[in-house]
C-alpha cells in the first residue's frame, strides 16, 4: 500500500514539476520572441505597402449562422478593413432567422449565376450566390448554403475564393482596420520557409464601445468571468503562442482569426467537418502535409491584438464553450495519433505533439485524478495537512507568478490595458481565477472528455451572446 | 516538518518575486505616463520649429499667429527620444514630399539626430545599424551613402535589406545595376518597398540601368525586375517576361504569368505563350497557363489572317 501511495505522490509531483518547468521555459522564449518581434516591426511600416500592386490578394471568409441581430453592423465593419486587394465573403450557413433578407435589403444584393468552385473541397449544397448591384460593394459576396456547420461554411467560402490567401474569421468578430496589412507581412517576408498559417492575437471586447463596427473604446468586462478570460487570453496568446512560434512549434491558429494560403488549404481538403476543433485540426494537418512533402515551412503568430470577440459572460455558456474545445482537442489528438513520438515528423512528432498530448490534453485528466486521490487520501486519513497546505500555497503562488508575468509583458508591450486601475482589476481576476472559474473549466473539460470516451452524441452547442455595446 | 519548512521558505521566495513583478508593473505604468508627456513635449517642439520655418515664406499678415518665440526646449540625448523625434520628421517628410528637404536636414543636424545616426551606422550590432540606415534614407541624409553602399551584402538580413533600399532611395534607377551582383534572396516585402520607393521618388524610368540589371541570374532579382516592368507599364519588356515563364524557379515563372496578365498580349505573343505551355511538365503551372490563355482569348478578339477582327 505504501508503494502505491508513494507512486501516486511521485507521479503528481513529477507531472507538476515538469509542467512548471515547461511553463517557465515558455515564458523565457516568449520574452525573447516579443523583443525580437518588437525590433523587427519597427522596420515594417504598413504605410510602405498600402499603395503597392504586388500584394497577395486576400478573401475574408466569415460564416454566419443566425447572426441577424448584428449581421449588418458586422458586415460594414468587415468591409471597412484597409487592404488594396481584398474580397469579403459572408457564408450564410442555412440561418433560420432573417440574416439573408437583411443583407439583401441593406446591400442591394442580386442573385448571380453559379460559378465554378474548387472541386477538391467538399461542402453542403449552395442555394445561391449574391452580389451587390451597388458598385461600392463590388467586393462583397454572400453565399447562401444549406446548414453544415462552421467548418463546412468555411470550406464553401474557400472553394469559391479566387485569391492567394484566405482569412477565416467569424461574422461576429471586430477586426482592426490595419489587421490585414499586418497579417500579410509574414507572407511578404518569407524566404526560405513557406508560411502555411498566420494567426493574430484575439482580445475580449465585452462591454467595450463599438462605433460603426470598429472598437472605439476598450473597457474591461464587467462580468468577473469575462475578465478572467481576458487574463487567460493574454496568457495563452502572449506567453503560449508567442513562445511556440519562437520554437517553430506553433500548432494552433485560432479559428476566429487565421490566414492561410488558399492552395495549401485546398491541397489538404480544407477544414474537417467531423471535428469541433477544426482550427487546431487544420493547423496540425497542414504541418503534417508539409512534413510529408519535406518542404520547409513556418506557422507564424503576430502578438498584436488584431481581432476582438465577445467572451462568454455566464457560466452556462462558458461550460458549453470549454466542453466543445475539450472535445475538439480530444478528436484532433486522436485523429493525428500517428504523429505521437513519430521521428518521421521530426520535432513536430517528437516534441510538439507529445507536449500537446501530455500537457494540453493530459492536464485536466491529471488534475481530475488528483482531486479523486485527494478525496480518497482524506477518507483514509493519509494526508499530512500542514504539508498539503504549504504545497498548495507554493503551487498557487507559481500560478499567480505566471499570470502576473503575462500581464506585465502585455502592459509593457501593448497599450490596451495601460491604466493602473485596469491592471489591478486584471491582477485580482487572475488571483481569484483558481478558486472561481478554474474549477468550472475543469468540470467542462472533463465533461467534454467524458462525452468522447462514452461516445455520447454532442454538437457544437449554442453560444448565446449578449452583443457588443454599439453607438 | 523539514518539508513543511522548506515549502514555506519557497513560498516566501515566490511571494517576494511576485511583489517584485508588481513593482515592475507599477514602474512601467509610471514610466509610460512620463514617456507620454515627454513625447507630447517633443511633438510641441517640432510643431513650433516646423511651423516657424514654414511661415517664413508666407505673407506677413498670415504669419502673425505663428510669430511666437520658441518656448519649448527639449533634450534629445535619450535613444528613445531620438527615435521618436526621427519618426516625427519622417512623417513630415512623407506628408510634404521633398519640398522641405533642407529644413529636415537642418533640424536633424541642430537636434543631434544626424550625429546619432552617424554613430549608430558604425555600430557592430545589427539593430542600431539597420535602424540608422533606415533613418538615413527616410530623412534623406545623403552623407551616410558611403556607409550604406558598403552594407548591401551584409550578413544580417535586415542590415542588407535596408542598405539595398537605401541605395534605391539615393540613386534611383541607377541602383538597379547592383542586381546582377546580389547573392542573397530578396523577400517580396523588400521588392515591394524598392518598387514603391522608385514610384515615389523616381517616377521616370531610366532604361539604361534596366538593361544592365537584366543580366542578373538571381531569381529574386528577376522577380523584382518583372514586377518593376508591370508597375511602370514597360511593354517593351514583354518578351523578357515571357522568357521567364520557363524559368526553373517556380516563383519566377508564376510571377511572370501574373505580371503578363496585366498586359494586353497580341496574337503572336499569345501563340508564343501557347508554344511555351507545351514544354511544361509541372501540372499546376500548365493549368495556370491554360487559364491565362483562355482569359486572354476572351479579352482580345482573335485576328483573322487578313487582319480583320
Amino acid at each position: 500500500m505504501e508503494i502505491v501511495k508513494n507512486g501516486v505522490d511521485y507521479f503528481f509531483l513529477t507531472y507538476g514539476v515538469l509542467l512548471f518547468v515547461c511553463y517557465f521555459l515558455l515564458i523565457l522564449c516568449a520574452i525573447i520572441a516579443i523583443q525580437k518581434n518588437k525590433k523587427r516591426s519597427l522596420f515594417l511600416n504598413e504605410n510602405d505597402i498600402k499603395g503597392a500592386i504586388d500584394l497577395p490578394s486576400v478573401s475574408l471568409i466569415a460564416p454566419a449562422y443566425n447572426e441577424g441581430k448584428t449581421i449588418i453592423i458586422n458586415v460594414y465593419s468587415l468591409l471597412s478593413i484597409q487592404y488594396p486587394y481584398y474580397e469579403l465573403t459572408i457564408v450564410n450557413d442555412g440561418s433560420k432567422d432573417d440574416s439573408l433578407e437583411q443583407l439583401i435589403n441593406e446591400f442591394n444584393l442580386e442573385i448571380v449565376p453559379f460559378y465554378e468552385s474548387d472541386p477538391n473541397i467538399q461542402h453542403a449544397s449552395v442555394r445561391g450566390i449574391y452580389k451587390s448591384k451597388n458598385p461600392k460593394y463590388k467586393y462583397l459576396t454572400i453565399i447562401d448554403k444549406e446548414n453544415g456547420g462552421r467548418a463546412d461554411a468555411l470550406n464553401c467560402g474557400i472553394a469559391y475564393a479566387k485569391t492567394n490567401l484566405v482569412l477565416c474569421t467569424d461574422a461576429d468578430c471586430i477586426i482592426e482596420q490595419d489587421a490585414l496589412l499586418k497579417m500579410v507581412r509574414p507572407y511578404l517576408e518569407e524566404l526560405d520557409k513557406e508560411v502555411i498559417a498566420c494567426g493574430g492575437a484575439i482580445g475580449i471586447a465585452n462591454d467595450s464601445i463599438i462605433e460603426n463596427g470598429t472598437l472605439k473604446e476598450l473597457k474591461l468586462p464587467k462580468s468577473f468571468l469575462a475578465r478572467v478570460q481576458v487574463v487567460e487570453y493574454i496568457r495563452a496568446f502572449l506567453l503560449g503562442r508567442m513562445a511556440w512560434h519562437h520554437l517553430d512549434g506553433l500548432m494552433l491558429v485560432s479559428g476566429a482569426f487565421g490566414l492561410y494560403p488558399r492552395t495549401r488549404v485546398i491541397e489538404v481538403g480544407g477544414f474537417d467537418k467531423n471535428t469541433v476543433g477544426e482550427d487546431l485540426e487544420l493547423c496540425i494537418r497542414l504541418r503534417s502535409h508539409m512534413e510529408q512533402l519535406q518542404k520547409p515551412y513556418d506557422v507564424v503568430y503576430i502578438p498584436e491584438t488584431l481581432c476582438w470577440t465577445e467572451a462568454p459572460s455566464t457560466f452556462k455558456v462558458y461550460i458549453t464553450q470549454r466542453d466543445r474545445w475539450a472535445r475538439g482537442l480530444w478528436e484532433t489528438i486522436r485523429k493525428h495519433r500517428k504523429l505521437f513520438f513519430n521521428p518521421k515528423y521530426r520535432s513536430m512528432g517528437m516534441v510538439f505533439f507529445p507536449y500537446w498530448v501530455f500537457f494540453e490534453l493530459g492536464a485536466p485528466i491529471v488534475e481530475f485524478l488528483g482531486l479523486i486521490c485527494l478525496v480518497i487520501l482524506t477518507i483514509f486519513g493519509w494526508i499530512n495537512w500542514p504539508v498539503a497546505l504549504a504545497l498548495f500555497i507554493v503551487v498557487y503562488l507559481i500560478g499567480c507568478i505566471f499570470s502576473t508575468a503575462a500581464i506585465l509583458l502585455y502592459t509593457v508591450n501593448f497599450k490596451h490595458y495601460a491604466k493602473g486601475s485596469m491592471v489591478i482589476k486584471l491582477l485580482v481576476a487572475a488571483y481569484l481565477e483558481s478558486f472561481i472559474s478554474h474549477p468550472v473549466m475543469l468540470y467542462a473539460e472533463i465533461k467534454g472528455y467524458f462525452k468522447k470516451i462514452f461516445k455520447i452524441k454532442s454538437t457544437w452547442g449554442t453560444m448565446t451572446r449578449k452583443g457588443f455595446t454599439t453607438k | 516538518m523539514v518539508l513543511e519548512q522548506l515549502l514555506y521558505t519557497v513560498a516566501i521566495g515566490l511571494l517576494l518575486f511576485l511583489v517584485f513583478l508588481w513593482i515592475i508593473i507599477g514602474y512601467s505604468i509610471v514610466i509610460r505616463e512620463f514617456r507620454y508627456k515627454t513625447r507630447s513635449k517633443i511633438d510641441a517642439f517640432f510643431i513650433e520649429k516646423l511651423s516657424a520655418e514654414y511661415m517664413k515664406n508666407i505673407a506677413l499678415t498670415e504669419q502673425t499667429h505663428f510669430e511666437k518665440k520658441q518656448t519649448i526646449s527639449i533634450k534629445l540625448k535619450n535613444k528613445r527620444r531620438l527615435q521618436y523625434a526621427s519618426n516625427i520628421l519622417i512623417r513630415v517628410q512623407d506628408a510634404f514630399d521633398s519640398e522641405n528637404q533642407e529644413m529636415i536636414v537642418q533640424l536633424c543636424e541642430e537636434n543631434g539626430i544626424s550625429s546619432a545616426i552617424d554613430r549608430k551606422i558604425s555600430k557592430r550590432d545589427w539593430y542600431p545599424k539597420a535602424m540608422a540606415i533606415w533613418l538615413s534614407y527616410e530623412l534623406d541624409l545623403e552623407g551616410n551613402l558611403p556607409h550604406i553602399k558598403r552594407l548591401t551584402s551584409h550578413k544580417n538580413i535586415l542590415v542588407r535589406r535596408e542598405a539595398q533600399i537605401g541605395l534605391v532611395c539615393f540613386w534611383g534607377w541607377k541602383s538597379l545595376k547592383m542586381l546582377p551582383h546580389l547573392k542573397y534572396p530578396i523577400s517580396l516585402w523588400q521588392q515591394i518597398r524598392i518598387i514603391e520607393k522608385l514610384v515615389d521618388y523616381f517616377p521616370e524610368p531610366d532604361l539604361t540601368y534596366m538593361e544592365k540589371a537584366l543580366k542578373t541570374k538571381n531569381p529574386y532579382s528577376i522577380e523584382l525586375l518583372i514586377r518593376l516592368m508591370r508597375r511602370f507599364d514597360l511593354k517593351a519588356y514583354i518578351p523578357y517576361i515571357m522568357e521567364q515563364i520557363q524559368h526553373p524557379n517556380s516563383n519566377v515563372s508564376q510571377t511572370a504569368l501574373e505580371v503578363l496578365e496585366s498586359f494586353q498580349l497580341n496574337n503572336v505573343q499569345l501563340q508564343q505563350l501557347e508554344a511555351q505551355l507545351m514544354q511544361f511538365t509541372l501540372e499546376n503551372q500548365q493549368l495556370k497557363v491554360t487559364q491565362f490563355i483562355a482569359l486572354q482569348r476572351i479579352a482580345i478578339p482573335k485576328e483573322t489572317p487578313n487582319g480583320n477582327s
